[in-house]
């Protein structure tokens, strides 16, 4: 085992929350951190929230929500309204008026690339930004290697490797590791194999479950 | 995004959580509470709307 404390995170790029969660487990890392003790690797896992998504949906997020899933519209424009008004108080410009609806297969694939690149966290913040606050439709080949360039990575590669499906397995093995942890729903934290976090928790949480862990290390070790 | 109403799951404090069928337990020590963003099969549920 490494001497970093290991976060693994299940984690979707449509998944509002999971974007706002991202920015509360910083902060609490980041208040972990202050205080010294071991260091923290994060590592993202792919989970699919919905399937069934069409690579190319014409309409806005309110249309997909109250066509597509059956909620009313007055009802999916409040949840919007609420969820963005969080995300703002984290820090993010939400616009789901231009939110392109889409599938995030591959999406996932390319995290997995950047992974492989040592760029994982670069890739999963240009992805959010671009899927929540930016408008951009993160189902198709060429925007994905758009972002990925300016997350540093190779275009060439990145569009070769969603031709080859290089990176489906990898997909498909953390969806089977979630299933198998009872993981249903995201985000969700894993923190040195040994604590989970559910949902976009406050930083305390986040900080606390990482004190507990460096916390048990040193118990380990005296 | 996803979300809207789904069945809830989670219990008000002191109220026995009914697990959906075919649940797996969690390995792991769950630390903090039932209240936060969370998106599962398809819906996002925000906390207080009962959703």
């Amino acid at each position: 085992m490494s001497d970093a404390i290991k976060v693994d995170i299940w984690s979707d790029i449509a998944c509002p929350w999971c974007f706002i969660g991202k920015r509360k487990f910083e902060e609490g890392l980041r208040r972990y951190a202050a205080d010294g003790g071991p260091g923290v690797e994060i590592e993202y896992h792919s989970f699919e929230l919905a399937p069934d998504t069409p690579v190319d949906f014409e309409g806005d997020e309110v249309e997909f929500l109250s066509g597509h899933k059956g909620i009313p519209a007055a009802q999916v424009r409040q949840m919007l309204d609420r969820v963005t008004q969080v995300a703002a108080d984290a820090g993010l410009a939400y616009d789901f008026d231009s939110v392109r609806h889409t599938k995030t297969l591959k999406a996932h694939q390319v995290l997995h690339l950047a992974k492989a690149r040592g760029l994982q966290l670069e890739m999963v913040e240009r992805l959010f930004r671009a899927y929540f606050e930016q408008g951009r439709h993160v189902g198709h080949d060429e925007e994905l290697a758009d972002l990925a360039a300016d997350a540093g990575l190779d275009r060439a590669e990145v569009l070769e490797a969603l031709r080859a499906g290089t990176y489906d397995a990898d997909v498909q093995a953390d969806m089977d590791q979630a299933r198998t942890y009872g993981i249903s729903g995201v985000p969700f934290y894993v923190i040195d194999s040994r604590y989970g976090v559910s949902g976009a928790q406050d930083p305390a949480v986040f900080e606390q479950a990482l004190r507990k862990a460096a916390g048990d290390r040193t118990e380990a070790t005296a | 995004m996803s979300g809207g109403e789904r069945e809830d799951t989670e219990g008000m404090a002191g109220e026995a959580i009914e697990e959906p069928e075919g649940a797996v337990a969690s390995p792991f020590t769950i630390v903090g509470d039932t209240g936060a963003g969370v998106c599962e099969d398809g819906f996002c549920a925000v906390p207080g709307d009962g959703s």
